[in-house]
């Protein structure tokens, strides 16, 4: 049952990517260029994706529980570190950069495209690069490049992760 | 314009769906890294699942004009490292922070949002800068 909704869940929100025309990484381009060709699309989807979300949550936490779950499972850190400061600088260069983000490459690679392929796989091996950090473990092969000099925050990571639980940081 | 809003709406309603039916943030970077490397749980293989196949109908339905950008291979695999490595620093993507953090109104979700538009921006400056 969980997996069901899960699917849908999952066939909702690519579905409203694709209707808001953000499978398409040259919208996201457009919507980082405000002194350019500026598309606001990213925008205005955000603006009312985040409403509804919000609204519909604020319903859902008062009745208690999920239909299908004991509890939430909300992350619970509030730190604002340098590690989340630096991953989210690197991860809006890579969005410059590129246009793709994980979601739209996966619906876009649903949708036919090649580069999102690309890009999900490097994707994969920069993740397992910070995994690999993580456990104090040697980058995996491939990833030696994305690996290198992140030694220093791997220490912050393990630290936190003791002390806040490893999902516990969205 | 008014398709982004509808469009918006039914990812947000998407988002939503996963935090009523089982009370899970619908984090797409944060469920990639879990599947293969965490928790390997179903429900977010079946959530990737979705998402791949709504682009695939999206895909047959009518065809998005530009899935690819001018990009060399080389460009596209360096964008996905960083970003690989960016998401499991910040813990979350576009998804997990940008559209159900915000609408959760947490502070680091906020911060990490403003943040992926700061270097996108700087980045899409920088690299016209270079290029010309």
């Amino acid at each position: 049952m969980k997996s069901l909704i899960a699917g849908l869940a999952g066939l909702l929100l690519g579905g409203g990517l694709a209707v808001a025309g953000l499978l398409e990484p040259s919208a996201i381009q457009g919507a980082l260029d405000p002194f350019g060709a500026f598309d606001p699309r990213l925008y205005i989807a955000l603006i009312c994706g985040t409403t509804v979300y919000g609204v519909i949550r604020w319903f859902a936490r008062r009745r208690g529980a999920p239909g299908f779950d004991t509890r939430f499972h909300d992350p619970t850190s509030t730190v604002i570190d340098r590690q989340l400061v630096l991953g989210s600088l690197l991860f809006g260069v890579a969005w410059g950069l590129s246009g793709f983000c994980p979601g739209l490459a996966l619906g876009n690679l649903g949708a036919g495209g090649g580069q999102a392929l690309v890009f999900l796989a490097a994707l994969v091996v920069g993740m397992g690069a910070v995994g690999g950090l993580d456990l104090e473990s040697t980058p995996q092969e491939g990833a030696s490049a994305a690996g290198f000099g992140l030694g220093e925050l791997a220490a912050d990571t393990i630290t936190l992760d003791r002390i806040g639980g490893r999902n516990g940081r969205t | 314009m008014v398709q982004a809003a509808l469009g918006g709406v039914l990812a947000g309603i998407g988002a939503a769906v996963l935090y009523v039916g089982i009370g899970r943030i619908a984090g797409i970077g944060g469920s990639i890294h879990q599947v293969l490397f965490g928790d390997r749980s179903r429900w977010r293989l079946a959530f990737l699942a979705g998402i791949l196949l709504a682009g695939a109908i999206a895909g047959w339905w009518s065809p998005p004009a530009h899935l690819e950008t001018d990009l060399s291979a080389g460009g596209i695999a360096a964008a996905g490292l960083i970003s690989g490595v960016g998401t499991r620093l910040a813990n979350g993507c576009t998804s997990g922070h940008g559209l159900c953090g915000i609408g959760r109104l947490s502070p680091r979700s906020w911060v990490a949002s403003t943040l992926f538009c700061v270097a996108g921006i700087g980045t899409t400056l920088a690299v016209r800068g270079v290029l010309g």
